[in-house]
């Protein structure tokens, strides 16, 4: 057995995967090699250290981050990606119905909203320095646009 | 003002085999999750900060490693060992860091400079510790498919057949992996422990 052979059998030894003759072997080559059995004693205390090596402690809250990474996946898992897209997208969808349906009446002093739902949302939008009436028959109108230019209202949105 | 001291009893060992936790964890028993993530945090804990060489990456990905086992609890299969699944997620998941770090390319031997005692007769356990961190350093700085095999033996004390399954590699490259481990590490401590013994 040369000193190769040797040593692939010394980390089988040292790892009890050797076979009982692998073990015979060895001890005959042992024997009357310093180097192998230096190598032999060396691996064992290599070994030994590293068993003895302690990493720190995990985390204390581990299971509760796991927790929580688990819930954040449940709500993106829930709403589908296009209800998600949808609702991202509907503060703009409201932007362009009123900029659709408001802003090319504009010419008149006064007018009364197309649709409740859109205008209230869009009012919710308005910089706080416009004033609002709510007065006509639909109770959902805006105060002359006069002092209320367009580039405003498009900063607003 | 009245008050009642409550003893509260220590928790009982739960002694379900690791496999039927998870049997019982993919029924609905929340409380079987509670126990894998106790008994398996402290060892993958320990591999990952061994693998990815720093305790931030590491705490990282041990809390994507339990993600993972809750989230593909039903793809494990009870027949087979849990450890070695557990292991696998989490080796798999150091491999994609080191990817994405970059972290493959090994450190030749020659730039490796392991410091040595400057005292003439150090104490032997003085010695002792000076190996101990001198061996830390040496297996940080092993190429990661030698020092990944090394450590699940050393340290997980896993048999050949478990580290072959879990690296994905055949049963020769695990010997010869670590047999080539082994070699690199008593090449780069020899004058530390020369000095030691």
């Amino acid at each position: 057995m040369n000193c190769r052979k040797a040593l692939e059998i010394i980390t089988l030894v040292l790892d009890d995967e050797a076979t009982r003759e692998q073990e015979i072997m060895l001890r005959f080559h042992l024997l009357g090699c310093p180097s192998c059995r230096k190598a032999l004693e060396f691996s064992r205390d290599i070994a030994t250290i590293t068993r003895s090596l302690q990493a720190p402690p995990p985390p204390s809250d581990l299971e509760t981050r796991v927790r929580e990474m688990l819930a954040r996946e449940d709500i993106e898992t829930t709403v589908p990606r296009t209800k998600r897209s949808a609702l991202l997208a509907l503060p703009a969808v409201a932007a362009m119905l009123v900029a659709i349906f408001i802003i090319p009446r504009s010419h008149d002093d006064e007018y009364v909203a197309c649709g409740t739902t859109i205008l209230a949302g869009s009012m919710r939008n308005e910089p706080k320095t416009a004033s609002v009436e709510l007065t006509s028959k639909s109770r959902l109108t805006t105060a002359p646009l006069a002092g209320y230019s367009r580039r405003s209202s498009l900063i607003s949105f | 003002m009245s008050g009642r001291i409550i003893v509260s009893k220590p928790a009982e060992k739960d002694s379900r085999s690791d496999s039927q936790l998870m049997v019982d964890l993919c029924d609905g028993d929340e409380d079987a999750f509670s126990e894998i993530v106790r008994r398996f945090q402290s060892p993958i804990y320990s591999l990952l900060i061994r693998m990815t060489g720093n305790e931030e990456d590491a705490k990282e990905l041990l809390q994507l490693t339990f993600f993972r086992v809750y989230k593909y609890r039903r793809n494990y299969d009870p027949e087979k060992k849990f450890v070695n699944w557990i292991f696998t997620i989490a080796s798999n998941l150091a491999k994609k860091e080191w990817k994405r770090k970059s972290r493959w390319m090994s450190v030749p031997l020659e730039h490796v400079h392991l410091s040595s005692p400057v005292s003439t007769a150090p104490h032997y356990d003085a010695g002792r510790v000076q190996l101990r961190a001198s061996i830390e350093e040496a297996i940080d700085r092993l190429p990661s498919h030698y020092r990944e095999p090394f450590l699940l033996r050393e340290m997980e004390q896993m048999s050949y057949e478990d580290i072959a399954e879990i690296l994905g590699v055949r049963l020769g490259t695990v010997k010869s992996r670590i047999n080539r481990a082994r070699a690199k590490l008593r090449e780069m401590l020899n004058d530390v422990w020369e000095e030691w013994k």
